[in-house]
């Protein structure tokens, strides 16, 4: 981002969304932060307008996450039935079915 | 899952050694799944917020781990890496969800109607869902990734950076592009009058 002007007519692009999450998200220097409200109070309607498209899209978030304080018995019955089953596969004698679900890779 | 006979007292990577070894016998895995359940279940409900899919995506990452132990280096902690397998398999299934155009997994809220001043006076959660879904859609992996592990599961910064491995910048920077994409097409589909 550019650096403020003192000129209140100098041009100065239009207000991105990606410019207002970063101001929402606190990771803009003074001086950018400066420079953005700047250009907001150019289009305030417009700027209003994404804010509460942001809004919008805050509220999909969820809600805080409660630790479980257990796993329900049938959901580890369960668990515990398919990696016998997985067993049965891998024993001596038997094919195992193939890999090929959920990576370990980050 | 109640602890296997002299099972209890090995530790586990011993016990993963264990099932390499022998892998038609289920005693030692199930011993590490019997120890570390509760962990993996917390990760994939906080992920999918959804009993039925967390169950699912553990079941799903514990045949992985289980076909795959022999992959495993001892780098990280068993523990630690079977709940990066079920942070993947619930990802995956989110993914999954997304890309076919079902409904999501764990519908991030409860609410019916969402009230946004501006361009978007009101609209239905499901108009706002479905808007999400095609914009998630569009965005590229890392930072689908990036948008399903902190706004959608919840987890923070430094836990998002530290399962895609990478610094917080990195998934801050990932995130605000998300964040940024899917207001732009909420944005784009609302002056157009489709919302």
């Amino acid at each position: 981002m550019s650096t403020p002007s003192d000129d209140e007519n100098a041009p100065l692009g239009p207000v991105s969304y990606e410019e207002l999450v970063n101001l929402r998200m606190g990771t803009l220097s003074a001086e950018e932060e400066e420079s953005l409200r700047m250009q907001m109070q150019r289009d305030p309607e417009r700027v209003a307008a994404m804010l509460a498209n942001l809004d919008a899209l805050e509220q999909l978030r969820p809600p805080e996450f409660i630790e479980p304080t257990e796993v329900p018995g049938d959901v580890a019955a369960r668990w515990r039935k398919a990696i016998e089953d997985e067993a049965g596969h891998q024993a001596p004698g038997n094919d195992p079915p193939g890999a090929g679900e959920p990576d370990s890779s980050a | 899952m109640s602890p296997e006979h002299g099972l209890a007292d090995l530790s586990d990577a011993e016990l993963f050694a264990a099932h390499r070894a022998s892998p038609g016998d289920p005693g030692p895995f199930s011993e590490v799944v019997r120890r570390h359940k509760l962990q993996l279940w917390s990760v994939a409900l906080q992920v999918l917020r959804d009993p039925d899919d967390a169950s699912d995506a553990v079941q799903s990452a514990l045949l992985f781990a289980f076909r795959s132990a022999h992959t495993y280096r001892g780098e990280a902690s068993v523990a630690g890496w079977l709940r990066t397998i079920v942070r993947n398999a619930s990802l995956k299934l989110i993914e999954a969800r997304y890309r076919s155009g079902g409904e999501p997994v764990a519908s991030p809220t409860a609410q019916d109607h969402i009230e946004a001043p501006g361009a978007v006076a009101e609209v239905t959660a499901i108009e706002l869902r479905s808007v999400l879904r095609e914009a998630i859609a569009q965005l590229p992996e890392v930072h689908r990734r990036a948008y399903f592990l902190v706004d959608h599961a919840g987890f923070s910064l430094a836990t998002a950076a530290e399962h895609e491995g990478v610094p917080i910048g990195t998934i801050k920077s990932r995130l605000t592009r998300a964040r940024a994409r899917i207001a732009e097409h909420w944005g784009s589909l609302a002056r157009e009058g489709n919302l």
